[in-house]
């Protein structure tokens, strides 16, 4: 045995090592991710629209993003009710160049509810890589839908999807001197849309918390701009607290606990914290300018937001307790309104210069900044519940939209409203 | 024995101041006759080794451009055609893909139980299928590669308003498999990957392989494939070298999934590669790296 071992030892030795081909791919294409969308098959006649409708939503949702190229349906060789019976035959999903396939079913649950059941295929590997199924009442199929979406989403690209999610905003209509402004809130895709508040009072910035179903927002009701907490599943609207000066620019903390605030009072205005739960404020900063439209870190230790006390108007970040500020951008023009993403890897803002507004977004240590749209007027930038879609409104002049766009600076799409938009706030994924 | 004593007796009858000066004669004798056969000893010093010394010459056959591995020397002519102007011949792909047994829809167990209303809908187990699924037919062959696409801009994944430059197609940077071992090791320089295979290679994955742009530091989420080839040059079996980080991390995860969909693509079902150079290529490790593209 002693000897075997010897002789495989040196046998080894003598072999000459083969070297392995190691090949460097450093570039790629900015693709959609084809991906066929099968119909559901529908166990019963009753469910033939749910089967139809529901991978319409998802289509929707999939190509929405800019990250998925969903395929004609009318390409598909293979039908529901054989997906169902045999599985996918992926040679001939592959032939259409799906590189994933979506399959599902309708059927009525033991208790009477309607039971949807989804499977996300591997066209290259051939295998299943996710599935779930749901039961529910069959009003709510749209959001059944945008669940489904989240989980293919999330299993394609890797980061939390953003389909079940509604974006609440300022509906306008009106002139220009005698514009009426509601709070009303649709989903993500436009849909469900309704108002929340009436015409009488002028409502501006919204926000939505990110942990419950709350949004806090800036109203002159009764003649003074206060900010309010408006309560979407009871409708009840609470004033923040009263201070002593014009409070405006509200955002909740990550914990919901807690919101920072503008305060302008005795012509200086400073950034306040609230806490909810025993509505005691802190004041923050103490500088002589202007320091407004605060937004925490999604780790609630850091504060960014604008300032002109070094003489224009940059974007500065801080602590959350206050104290020092640090300046994190130095480019041409003013920068305004600061939003932190959700993933902390970036700083939405608005810059203007040269008579022009962009879009643009930053590193939280002042690099990398890139300007990713621009109008006449862009204001108001919202991110996505996963960071990576940003909402916004241009003002074109004539008339008020809200749009998307990637933070790659691609797939800026327009976001329906009924009339005109402004100042949309994305709520995280619904509970 | 009666010649023996015949000499004797003569040599006895030789008178004594004879027989040294016949004794000295005879031996100069014999070495004439020797030297006469064998020729002069030489008598100065060996001759320089070197002079003997055999030059061993291989005869190579000379590649299209370059045999090396290593990242081209900047003294070197410059290749006369870029590597996609090669042709490249396409095979008819083998026919039947590599079907593992197509495992049935597993038993699903949702990672957290979605609310959907407010009676909460429970994530139900989907049933097993019925049936195994089918195999591929052995026929399906992909379609052609793919007609050149939208050519999109490579260089900058990410758009800024503030870059003004024009868009311009760039070429494939130079080899960056400088790290790779010397080929030496790896047989004769004659077997050895070209520049132009290699970067025909690299060309064609790049064709097949969509960036995970935007994605949250997407610069960290370089994915190396281990690639098992055919001798007529299809993926057998495309591996994730890290299988911990791609247990752990989604995004990592999705963008490896991304690579393995990339070597699967059928544009990139039959590689561009050599087959007289299986050896070289059977086993190769690609690391899809999107840094520069960030």
């Amino acid at each position: 045995m002693k000897k075997f071992l010897v002789l495989a030892f040196l046998v080894m030795v003598a072999t000459p090592a083969h070297a392995q081909l190691r090949v460097d791919v450093s570039k790629g294409k900015i693709e959609p991710v084809p991906i066929a969308i099968s119909p559901f098959y529908p166990e019963r006649p009753e469910f033939a629209a749910f089967a139809k409708d529901i991978p319409d939503i998802i289509t929707n949702n999939l190509r929405g993003s800019g990250l998925f190229k969903p395929l004609s349906p009318g390409a598909f060789i293979q039908n529901p009710a054989s997906i169902q019976k045999d599985g996918p035959r992926f040679p001939e999903w592959r032939a259409i160049n799906a590189q994933a396939l979506v399959s599902g079913t309708v059927t009525q649950a033991p208790d009477g509810r309607t039971r949807v059941e989804f499977r996300l295929w591997d066209v290259f590997s051939q295998k299943q890589i996710s599935g779930m199924a749901y039961m529910t009442t069959a009003q709510n199929w749209r959001r059944i839908a945008h669940i489904i979406s989240d989980e293919v989403y999330k299993r394609i690209t890797g980061e939390d999807g953003y389909f079940d999610s509604r974006i609440v905003y300022i509906s306008e209509t009106g002139s220009k001197i005698n514009r009426i402004k509601r709070l009303a809130i649709m989903d993500q895709d436009g849909a469900n849309h309704r108002y929340l508040t009436g015409e009488a009072d002028l409502v501006l910035t919204p926000r939505f918390s990110p942990t419950s179903q709350e949004v806090t927002y800036m109203s002159y009701k009764g003649g003074k701009p206060r900010v309010y907490l408006y309560n979407i599943d009871t409708g009840r609207q609470d004033v923040l607290g009263d201070f002593p000066g014009i409070t405006f620019a509200p955002r909740f903390a990550p914990d919901g606990g807690k919101i920072v605030m503008s305060m302008a009072s005795a012509g200086n205005t400073d950034l306040y914290e609230m806490d909810l739960r025993s509505k005691k404020s802190r004041r923050l900063t103490q500088s002589p300018g202007i320091d407004t439209a605060p937004s925490y870190s999604p780790d609630g230790k850091q504060i960014v937001f604008e300032s002109d006390r070094g003489g224009t108007q940059q974007i500065y970040v801080m602590g959350a307790g206050g104290g020092e500020a640090r300046r994190i951008t130095f480019g041409d023009g003013r920068y305004a309104n600061p939003v932190w993403s959700p993933r902390g890897d970036l700083i939405a803002f608005i810059k203007m210069s040269k008579g022009q507004f962009y879009l643009g977004v930053i590193r939280p240590d002042g690099t990398g900044e890139r300007l990713i749209t621009q109008a006449y007027h862009v204001e108001g930038p919202s991110w996505s519940p996963n960071g990576r879609v940003l909402t916004f409104f241009k003002d074109s002049g004539g008339s008020v939209k809200l749009y998307t766009i990637d933070i790659t600076g691609y797939n800026e799409r327009v976001l329906p409203t009924p009339r005109d938009g402004s100042d949309p706030a994305w709520s995280p994924l619904n509970q | 024995m009666a010649m023996a004593s015949t000499l004797k007796n003569k040599w006895d009858d030789i008178p004594e101041g004879m027989k040294t000066p016949l004794i000295v004669s005879a031996i100069f004798h014999i070495a004439i006759v020797v030297i006469a056969f064998t020729g002069l000893p030489y008598l100065k010093r060996q001759p320089d080794p070197m002079e003997s010394t055999a030059i061993p010459i291989e005869i190579l056959p000379i590649a299209e451009m370059t045999t090396t591995n290593r990242p081209e020397v900047k003294s070197q002519p410059a290749p006369e055609k870029p590597p996609e102007e090669k042709p490249v011949v396409k095979e008819k792909p083998p026919a039947p893909p590599k079907v593992e047994a197509v495992e049935p829809p597993k038993e699903i167990t949702p990672p957290k139980p979605k609310v959907v209303d407010k009676p909460k809908p429970k994530p139900v187990v989907p049933p097993p299928p019925t049936e195994k699924l089918e195999k591929p037919e052995p026929e399906e062959k992909p379609k052609e590669e793919a007609k050149p696409e939208d050519q999109q801009d490579f260089s900058k994944l990410l758009k800024n308003l503030q870059d003004s430059d024009p868009v311009v197609e760039e070429d494939l940077p130079e080899s960056k498999t400088a790290e790779a071992p010397a080929p030496a090791a790896a047989g004769p320089i004659s077997d050895t990957m070209t520049m132009s295979e290699l970067d025909a290679l690299r060309q064609q994955l790049s064709r097949c392989w969509s960036i995970q742009a935007g994605a949250r530091y997407a610069e960290d989420l370089v994915v190396e494939v281990r690639l098992t080839v055919s001798p007529d040059r299809h993926v057998m079996s495309a591996t994730i070298v890290d299988q911990w980080r791609y247990s752990q991390d989604s995004y990592f995860r999705a963008a490896a999934d991304s690579a393995i969909r990339a070597v699967n693509s059928p544009q990139c079902e039959t590689l561009v590669l050599n087959p007289d150079k299986y050896d070289q290529w059977k086993d190769m490790v690609v690391t899809f790296d999107p840094r520069e593209m960030l």
